[in-house]
């Protein structure tokens, strides 16, 4: 099956990308080198470490709420960078900038992390997108069909999740179907339910020990190319053409 | 337009209460009323759930958004000090940023749909953000004068019905927040 290079409207919510890796440094020694690595193209930021825990908040809703340390982050007008312990998660700053442009982003900070030497092993890569379809009925967008013990009764809303294998890829796949969603109406500023579907694909390589960004790449757009071939796999033909595919 | 017109309330509250602006005090009355009246909450039951809708940050994958959202904000918030140099007097950059991210971070911590940041030549940075039907403002005052906690005030709109209008510290102001909306939870505090 012939993949499209792009898609538009794309209705993709999220896009990230995270690799783990191992170093014989320890965590907090490594945030130093790495922020000394990037240039003044890349901001650093991070979130501070702080909880609300308000006492006028009724006893049966109260939450536990923790969080460990510090989110240490660094961006550039495209995407985000979450450093976190062994590991990096790539998201885009804003809206999708599409994957031509995003893998290159992706690439150079890669680099960047690797001309520290103080990476030893790339050892797993995960690739997820999610696509949101607000008022759209997932069997119109999806091969996608859910009964069970009574084939009569038609479900208002529908949550599926399933994990299996895909040439050699963990592959966690969530569909939600219909889900009514409370969300602010932006002219008159009143809250209002509109229903959204969701398709939500994430593509695990695990058990990696590469030792060089170059092959790292290739297994990152390998796994992104499963992530395509599942998405355009379970699409239904007829949408897929409303999205205005280029090949 | 709507936005325009909260802002007028909150600045016609500011003038008719002839309070300065580092005053700390409530005005809640109104709200306290009707709370006692019998304000709803609703409460996840064991069987049969009393929310018929879910609230989108609880499935749209709210950490990464919480994520982007606190980065666009810092970079606003850097933008505008750029552009404005003499709205905080003499205070060092690095201090306003972490005071903003201070307040920042405790309004994301309420999974807000939208939000954004202004500066203001009064030396404080003034947050609109909405949530389930709400219009949220929220004005932290980065003065350095006291030696206190920094003080904000707080209005909260539904529609055109100004709910709610508060002045404190930062700390207190979060707490009649909290009142309308639950932190880092899906659940809401509903008036009737």
């Amino acid at each position: 099956m012939e993949l499209p290079k792009k898609i538009s409207p794309d209705y993709i919510k999220e896009a990230v990308i995270e690799v783990r890796y191992t170093s014989q440094t320890s965590p907090e020694i490594l945030l130093g080198i790495f922020y000394q690595a990037f240039d003044d193209s890349w901001y650093y930021t991070n979130r501070p470490n702080q909880s609300v825990t308000p006492s006028s908040i009724p006893s049966f809703v109260q939450e536990l709420t923790i969080r460990v340390g510090t989110e240490s982050l660094l961006y550039n007008d495209k995407i985000n960078i979450s450093l976190l312990q062994n590991s990096f998660v790539f998201t885009c700053f804003s809206n999708y900038i599409g994957w031509e442009d995003y893998i290159k982003e992706i690439e150079k900070a890669l680099r960047i992390f690797e001309s520290t030497t103080r990476i030893k092993q790339w050892t797993r890569i995960g690739v997820r997108y999610i696509s949101e379809y607000p008022e759209l009925d997932l069997q119109s967008i999806i091969k996608f069909n859910f009964s069970f013990g009574l084939p009569e009764i038609k479900s208002n809303s529908t949550s599926f999740k399933s994990e299996f294998t895909y040439k050699n890829c963990k592959v966690i796949l969530n569909l939600k179907n219909h889900i009514p969603i409370l969300v602010q109406n932006s002219a008159t500023k009143n809250g209002e339910v509109v229903y959204y579907s969701i398709s939500d694909i994430d593509v695990i390589a695990d058990n990696l020990k590469i030792e060089n960004v170059d092959e790292l790449l290739i297994e990152i757009k390998e796994c992104h190319n499963k992530e395509k071939e599942l998405f355009f796999g379970i699409i239904q033909e007829n949408f897929l053409k409303s999205l205005n595919p280029q090949y | 337009m709507a936005q325009e017109k909260h802002y007028e309330d909150f600045i016609s509250f500011m003038k008719n209460n002839s309070a300065k602006k580092t005053l700390a005090y409530g005005l809640d009355v109104e709200y306290s009323k009707q709370m006692r009246k019998g304000s709803s909450s609703t409460i996840l039951r064991n069987t049969g759930e009393t929310q018929s809708v879910i609230p989108k940050d609880s499935y749209s994958f709210s950490s990464f958004n919480s994520t982007r959202q606190f980065i666009q904000l810092e970079k606003s918030f850097r933008s505008q000090i750029d552009k404005n140099p003499g709205y905080f007097g003499d205070q060092s950059h690095y201090i306003l940023q972490e005071k903003m991210k201070t307040s920042a971070e405790l309004i994301l911590s309420y999974c807000p749909e939208n939000i954004s940041l202004q500066i203001t030549n009064e030396g404080s940075i003034f947050y609109t953000f909405t949530k389930k039907g709400y219009s949220i403002y929220i004005q932290h005052f980065l003065i350095d004068e006291y030696d206190d906690s920094d003080e904000a005030i707080l209005s909260i709109f539904r529609g055109d019905d100004n709910l709610l209008n508060y002045g404190g510290n930062l700390s207190s102001v979060f707490s009649e927040l909290s009142k309308f909306i639950v932190p880092n939870t899906y659940t809401v505090l509903e008036q009737v």
